[in-house]
């Protein structure tokens, strides 16, 4: 078995045994000849898998995606396109002489392979947030601002200014098309940081591009749509990466007078990190003012674009702090104080409006973890097996990334940052429930923590093969998850050109100010006229379960409508909410097909527009109240 | 510390060129988007960076592309907030952060070829 160095030398030694080493070992004419033979194979086997994955999407309709996701529908060929990737990068991180360039070759063809799927696949941007972020960019770009009054979003608009700004300048209509292939390029944009991260533990360079490659197998929780959170990621691994790379250790005279302080003081005199602390040392201090600087940039453009990655970032920089893991000890009071002063200064008037909403889930952790992970686990069959491969998927990551930081730091004399960067972002769920998705958002901040734990446990080994086979047995369970977890909610996820056309005709219809009824939000709608009108959701009009017959829905939401004043209210049923029904479950007041049965027999309402894929109905008022 | 050099220079200088033409002629097309977008995505950042003078190559494109947004962030965000949106006034400014950028790079690499 693999011995991790223990000493100064040992570290160096592992750190300059890279390419060049090995490769002067192997330079040998007959050597340089097989290195050719498996490079052109390498490459080979990269364009095969890429173009055998390219054909086996392009026969697939989104249509035809059954309850278990993409996955139901992907032919042979598909997955002896990712088993084909997989083995040729597993072949090539266990040649005696890997390259590095080979190595990010199979990595950029994974990314688009994976993250590229479902842009190869749908007919239109998928996810129903794509397009009201789209709304609320086409908002910038119509009034030139940002009107707080609206929602959340706009109290926190700088992704949305943003994406205005490259819509305005591409000389697109709409920034919904920057959405089609936003999945691949964010997942590209996270490579230069993520590499800069894996590099900055000072391990084997077998280990960088394995951990990289597990990330990109494991980020399952599809926070990388045209969205705040995608964008904000990236700087979240940017700052990760400036404070690994150059700041590293504890600084001058730590001492840390804290309850337990001298406990951490011993972890942190465990695991120095030497290695990466004498490396910045050398870094010109004026140099290091500037990356400071730089750093506090980033968190001050991440404040206001998204609510929840400051807190991540500030878990994360007290988490490095304390354990004497980073230099840069101002971080995280700057952080806090720049995060409270948006918030108090900026959002005020939207949270002193939802002040129970947001700070009523404080500290209740038992609620949040219900609503993550207990109240996602219902609907169709289909829906729970893929609700239970998250949390399976989720656990084995944790598991393997557990045994792999008992075998760093049994080894070696750093990797205390790459713990406390695993567990911080576990503090997020005494925050709230962030509408049911904490621990997603946790999981996704501690992934690149994870990856690189869990590759330690097989990368490097004593034997090569034995490395190899290691990382590829780790890729294949994987990334058979992924097909499942990524995946898993396509059918509902996926919209069609039907459905957008059909909203489109809602949109051309309605006055500004009409009530827009929906039975969920799972439409693609919000993308025109963001703010313009009253968009309102049947699960949160009606939560009991008081009438779910066909008429008593009808006549229910007849009611409510009568008693709101509004230039005209439209009820759209589209394809994409009733495969939301059927796989997620019913809401409380009832089921879709009974509402579209309601209010197709109901006088009170009126079919105005129809299409294989969408239903329109306008609300008949009449002189008496509507009724 | 990286050394001064002239390529990254140049690039950023094509790239903040290609940026402004490509909006200059208008229209949509797939190249006036991608140009765009990658001068978004890097030169600001790029330019800064080398001044800073990061060197280590994954660590010093990571923090191009983050300081890039921040700055696309930054200068639309103002533009927006204080009611003036103009996204060609907005890559004026962002244009010439990045030949600025570029401009002292090249003043460093000349003034250590003269002291050489």
């Amino acid at each position: 078995m693999y011995d991790i160095p223990t000493t100064d030398e040992a570290a160096l030694r592992t750190l300059t045994a890279g390419p060049r080493a090995a490769g002067e070992q192997a330079d040998t004419a007959e050597g340089g000849r097989e290195s050719v033979v498996a490079t052109v194979a390498a490459v080979a086997a990269v364009a095969a898998a890429v173009a055998l994955w390219v054909n086996a999407l392009a026969g697939i309709n989104p249509r035809d995606i059954g309850g278990l996701g993409l996955v139901s529908s992907l032919p042979l060929t598909a997955f002896v396109a990712l088993g084909l990737l997989t083995c040729s990068f597993c072949a090539t991180l266990a040649r005696r002489k890997h390259s590095m360039p080979l190595l990010a070759l199979h990595v950029v063809a994974l990314i688009f392979m994976v993250y590229g799927s479902t842009t190869l696949v749908e007919q239109v941007p998928s996810l129903n947030v794509t397009w009201r972020h789209a709304g609320i960019a086409r908002f910038v770009m119509d009034t030139g601002g940002v009107d707080r009054s609206v929602d959340a979003y706009s109290n926190w608009p700088g992704f949305f200014i943003v994406l205005a700004l490259a819509t305005e300048l591409t000389g697109l209509r709409d920034p919904i098309q920057l959405a089609d292939w936003a999945p691949l390029a964010f997942n590209l944009l996270y490579l230069a940081p993520l590499v800069a991260i894996a590099r900055s533990v000072r391990a084997d360079r077998r280990l960088v591009w394995a951990s990289v490659w597990i990330f990109y197998c494991a980020n399952w929780v599809r926070q990388d749509y045209l969205s705040p959170q995608a964008l904000v990621y990236l700087l979240f691994l940017a700052v990760l990466a400036v404070l690994l790379n150059w700041f590293p250790g504890p600084g001058t005279a730590w001492r840390p007078r804290w309850p337990g302080g001298s406990l951490l003081a011993r972890a942190q005199a465990r695991w120095p990190n030497e290695q990466a602390v004498a490396d910045a040392v050398r870094v010109p201090a004026r140099q290091r003012a500037a990356l400071a600087i730089a750093c506090v940039a980033i968190v001050a453009v991440v404040i206001p674009s998204h609510q929840l990655t400051p807190f991540a970032i500030l878990f994360a920089a007290v988490a490095l702090v304390a354990l004497g893991q980073c230099s840069l000890r101002g971080l995280p009071l700057i952080v806090a104080v720049m995060t409270a002063a948006w918030v108090t200064f900026f959002a005020a008037p939207y949270l002193t409006g939802h002040l129970g909403e947001v700070g009523g889930q404080l500290g209740n952790v038992g609620g949040t973890v219900s609503k993550g992970v207990g109240d996602r686990v219902g609907g169709s069959s289909d829906h729970v097996i893929i609700v239970a491969l998250r949390i399976a998927f989720t656990a084995l990551l944790w598991g393997l990334a557990a045994l792999g930081a008992v075998k760093w730091l049994r080894g070696r004399r750093d990797g205390l940052a790459l713990v406390a960067l695993a567990l911080a972002p576990l503090t997020l769920v005494f925050l709230q429930a962030y509408g049911g998705e904490i621990l997603l958002r946790a999981y996704l901040f501690q992934l690149p923590a994870l990856a690189l734990l869990a590759g330690a446990l097989v990368v490097p080994a004593s034997k090569r093969w034995r490395m190899g086979v290691g990382l590829g047995v780790l890729s294949a369970a994987l990334l058979a998850g992924l097909l499942f977890t990524r995946f898993g909610n396509d059918r509902v996820l996926m919209f069609t050109k039907q459905e957008v056309q059909g909203i489109g005709r809602l949109y051309a219809a309605a006055p500004r100010n009409s009530i827009l009824v929906a039975p969920s939000n799972n439409l693609a709608w919000q993308e025109q006229g963001y703010g313009a009108y009253r968009h309102v959701l049947m699960n949160r009009i009606f939560t009991t379960r008081e009438g779910t017959t066909p008429q008593a829905l009808a006549a229910r939401l007849a009611d409510y409508l009568a008693g709101r004043p509004a230039p005209a209210a439209f009820l759209i049923i589209t394809r994409s909410v009733r495969n939301y029904d059927a796989e997620f479950g019913s809401s409380p007041w009832g089921k879709v097909a009974n509402l579209e049965r309601g209010v197709g027999r109901s006088p009170r309402f009126k079919l105005v527009y129809a299409n294989p894929d969408v239903k329109i109905f306008r609300f008949v008022r009449t002189p008496g109240g509507g009724r | 510390m990286t050394r001064p050099g002239w390529q990254w220079p140049v690039a950023l200088y094509l790239g903040a060129a290609g940026a402004l033409t490509a909006v200059a002629f208008g229209g949509s097309s797939t190249v006036r988007a991608l140009v765009v977008l990658v001068f978004l995505a890097l030169c600001p950042g790029m330019a800064v960076v080398r001044v800073i003078g990061v060197g280590d190559g994954w660590a010093q494109l990571s923090l191009a592309l983050a300081l890039s947004f921040t700055l696309d962030t930054v200068v639309a965000g103002v533009l927006a907030l204080m009611g003036a949106w103009s996204p060609s006034a907005a890559l004026i400014v962002l244009v010439a952060i990045t030949v600025g950028g570029a401009g002292i790079e090249l003043g460093r690499r000349s003034a250590a070829e003269a002291s050489a």
